[in-house]
């Protein structure tokens, strides 16, 4: 009875690789990473300065009208106010901020209870995306 | 009858298939390891913006407050007592200017802003000059 018909030659070459065996481990990673992977979004970071000290004083120095976003909570909606606009779409801020004159002094968002941290962050996004250069987050009373 | 026909070879033979799979085992350990590591940051459902969020920078803590404005600090659930006496603990073993220490702030886009509040003023009081709040891309 012949089991075996291998027999090593002087001429083969004393490396083999046996494809059977890597098939298998290849499709066993390939099982591996469709059953553990999972689709994670991708975080980014906004940041944003505190000056908890400043939030019911006065902003700055100067004579000049800061960037402030006052977001409070108020009837059953959440309210943006920078200036005289008062809003309850922040987007309506977008062209006031970016046309806002001298943005070295940073933006302010003063944050009230009661409010979704959500348009927090996006209020904190929209000033750095209309150029300031700081954006500080003033916890309301 | 005969079964084999030993023949003894001088040349040294290099197989591949064990160095394959113990390579194989190493890569599916490291990407184990990797995602047990991944793991332990809490899963929120982060605030969405469409602009002006930036690449993460690395951060020295990481504060994580759920939907509801319950505070986790490395998978520990805490209050804010004991996550700033935490901070403080660990800012005084650094020995570093707490202007300088990196906060990370990974809030549910549904939390309440009182809470918020409250640890955004006593991050101030302890001298911490910035936080770095965590978004995702709308």
């Amino acid at each position: 009875m012949k089991l075996s018909n291998h027999r090593n030659h002087g001429s083969a070459s004393p490396i083999e690789l046996s494809m059977t065996a890597m098939i298998d481990v290849v499709f066993l990673l390939l099982i591996f990473f469709l059953v553990t992977s999972k689709i994670v979004q991708p975080e980014r970071q906004v940041a944003a300065d505190i000056r908890a000290e400043m939030a019911s004083g006065n902003l700055v120095s100067t004579d000049l009208q800061p960037a402030l976003i006052e977001i409070t909570h108020s009837g059953g909606t959440t309210v943006f106010q920078l200036g005289a606009i008062r809003t309850s779409r922040l987007l309506d801020l977008k062209t006031p901020l970016v046309q806002f004159s001298d943005k070295s002094e940073g933006a302010f968002v003063r944050v009230g209870d009661e409010v979704s941290f959500e348009q927090v962050a996006q209020a904190i996004a929209m000033c750095k995306s209309a150029g300031f250069v700081s954006v500080s987050y003033l916890p309301g009373d | 009858m005969k079964l084999s026909k030993s023949k003894r070879s001088h040349s040294l033979g290099f197989s591949m298939t064990p160095m394959i799979d113990i390579v194989f085992l190493l890569i599916i350990f490291f990407l184990t390891a990797s995602q047990f590591t991944r793991d332990l940051q809490h899963p929120l459902s982060l605030a969405r913006v469409a602009h002006g969020a930036v690449q993460p920078v690395t951060t020295e803590v990481t504060f994580n407050m759920d939907k509801d404005g319950i505070l986790f600090v490395s998978g520990e659930q805490l209050t804010l007592r004991s996550a700033i006496a935490k901070l403080e603990q660990k800012r005084n073993l650094r020995g570093r200017d707490a202007s300088r220490f990196r906060i990370e702030l990974r809030c549910d886009r549904r939390c309440p802003t009182d809470p918020v509040n409250r640890l955004i003023e006593r991050l101030s009081e302890l001298g911490i000059r910035q936080v770095f709040v965590s978004v995702t891309d709308d």
